[in-house]
């Protein structure tokens, strides 16, 4: 096993070596070779050709590939109806070029040519979705997926307030700003593991227009290693109890829970693997 | 040929030596061909470069010593493959030189060749999906040009290249000139042919555009077999004959001619009276 996994790093160092050579990056060119003489040409009278030799033939590459980091080719494109996450109707968007093509082909947008711009001047009355951006339709669809975890504390009494959701959010890679953020009616009050693990809906706005609900869980824990709850795998992956029972109307509108995908063997692996490791961080922890 | 050979030989006069038999061909040929010839193969000096950056001044100074010095542009000498003909490449071809990879290596040869893709491109006259092999630098241009029609219509054929290209505008133009495009849409067609206005030539040079010279002789062939066959007198009368039949109206009465003969004989029964 050890020797099999050595190689394998060894030839995965191997490939990142070999795929920085020249021959191997052509294949990803799409800018037009530009070529100089090494060598310039001799002068010759006016309106003659000069007399060349062998040497007048080495080129010099000066344009040969795109620019490292690669930076995607841009397009201006003006939208003829909604596309998701790109823009309205009647809009002027700067995208990848590549995409900027494929909708003119479906005929979802056009040149942005003056005639074409008054022409889909009045167009913004077709705007059916109202979004207030066109990264709102991304962002709604991200929130309504996820499971916020709000970690709160064991020992000292607290009630849940919006910038403890703030934080938890900030965890996950999502920055929302307080204001944005509407708590349930009833409040939370801790340290209380009867709440552990129990489902409740946080609602947050974007932009001051669009509302979205989010899955949210409050998780205990302290300082103390010994006093830490039991680790749990996968909690994002099964659905839980709620909180309050007023919320089984909203439960129904969202989206289901993705199940997990491995057999119960699979996942006892799994866990031995992760317990391993668990006790080796542990064990470091002490030593230090 | 050598790789170095031919890049040694005047950039135009290379062309001309290529095309010596095929210049002997096109002088044959009718007037609106000869026309097209020049404007696609003849005109060198028209051409934008794609693989080398012309200087615009004749005079350059060299930036250390000052001194002030004539420059001439040289054109660097660019092939251009039959399968260019298959594809749109937007004036991009093969680069044939050679490569020095140290300052005590003899240079080694090097091709320079473009990058292709198999893509989708629309028109608008025709309203078809044409699957093309394109570069690119092809894209770019139908980009600049908000679409392909008008960047066929508004480029010339020394920029073109391409037979596809050409035979593509040689449609374009038809269209255009029959007006029998979009008849469902007759808004639209009506906008499109005023906005390509610009862009027509004569009916007798569109017949004679975009064809390959082999082509083109094989046109001027069968026109020729056309006009030197005998027709027969037969055609001709019985033609002449249906029309006269056509022309004439049954409904009046015919009239009456009586020979001298006739009044003349005394034993004919006169006639009657109405």
């Amino acid at each position: 096993m050890k020797m099999n996994s050595a190689s394998g790093k060894q030839l995965l160092q191997l490939f990142q070596v070999v795929a920085k050579r020249p021959f191997l990056q052509q294949s990803f060119r799409t800018a037009t070779y530009i070529v100089e003489r090494k060598y310039p040409a001799p002068l010759a009278k006016i309106h003659k050709y000069p007399s060349l030799r062998r040497r007048h033939q080495v080129f010099n590459t000066v344009q040969d590939k795109n620019p490292t980091p690669y930076v995607r080719p841009l397009m201006n494109v003006l939208l003829t109806e909604y596309v998701e996450n790109v823009g309205q109707p009647g809009e002027c968007v700067e995208i990848w070029a590549k995409t900027g093509r494929e909708l003119i082909l479906k005929h979802k947008a056009v040149y942005p040519t003056p005639e074409n711009k008054e022409k889909y001047r009045d167009a913004t009355a077709l705007n059916i979705m109202n979004y207030s951006s066109r990264y709102v339709k991304n962002t709604m669809d991200i929130l309504s997926k996820l499971i916020l975890f709000i970690t709160m504390n064991k020992d000292v009494p607290w009630t849940l307030e919006p910038w403890h959701v703030r934080v938890a959010f900030r965890k996950a890679h999502i920055i929302v700003p307080d204001h944005a953020i509407t708590l349930p009616k009833n409040p939370i009050k801790g340290p209380d593991l009867t709440l552990n693990g129990k489902e409740f809906y946080v609602t947050v706005t974007i932009n001051k227009t669009e509302q979205v609900i989010v899955r949210s869980r409050i998780v205990h824990w302290t300082s103390k290693v010994e006093e830490r709850l039991p680790w749990v795998p996968f909690p994002f992956k099964k659905p839980a109890p709620l909180l309050f029972e007023e919320d089984k109307v909203i439960e129904a509108q969202l989206p289901a829970i993705e199940p997990l995908k491995m057999n119960e063997d699979e996942l006892e692996d799994f866990i031995a693997k992760m317990k391993l490791k668990s006790q080796g961080k542990i064990l470091v922890k002490k030593i230090l | 040929m050598s790789a170095g050979v031919r890049s040694l030989l005047p950039y135009n006069r290379l062309r001309r030596l290529k095309n010596t038999h095929n210049v002997w061909i096109v002088s044959v040929l009718p007037v609106p061909y000869q026309k097209f010839y020049r404007e696609w193969m003849g005109s060198e000096d028209k051409e934008t470069p794609v693989h080398w950056k012309p200087v615009d001044s004749e005079w350059v100074r060299n930036p250390e010593t000052g001194e002030v010095k004539r420059f001439q542009n040289v054109p660097i000498p660019v092939l251009y493959p039959d399968q260019m003909h298959e594809g749109l490449w937007g004036g991009e071809g093969v680069i044939e030189g050679l490569v020095k990879k140290g300052k005590y290596r003899c240079p080694v040869p090097r091709f320079w060749v473009p990058n292709f893709y198999k893509t989708v491109v629309y028109s608008e006259i025709l309203d078809k999906y044409l699957s093309i092999v394109v570069t690119e630098r092809a894209l770019e241009l139908i980009d600049q040009h908000s679409g392909l029609d008008s960047y066929l219509l508004n480029t010339p054929a020394y920029d073109l290249k391409s037979l596809l290209a050409l035979k593509l505008k040689r449609k374009l133009l038809f269209s255009i000139l029959d007006k029998d495009f979009l008849v469902n849409n007759l808004e639209k067609q009506t906008n499109l042919v005023e906005k390509y206005k610009d862009c027509l030539i004569p009916r007798d040079d569109v017949e004679w555009y975009g064809y390959s010279v082999q082509e083109a002789q094989l046109k001027y062939r069968m026109l020729l077999k056309e006009q030197s066959q005998p027709v027969a007198l037969k055609h001709e009368i019985r033609r002449k004959y249906y029309q006269s039949l056509i022309n004439k109206d049954f409904d009046e009465p015919p009239t009456e001619s009586v020979s001298w003969v006739k009044k003349m004989n005394p034993f004919t029964k006169p006639a009657q009276a109405p």
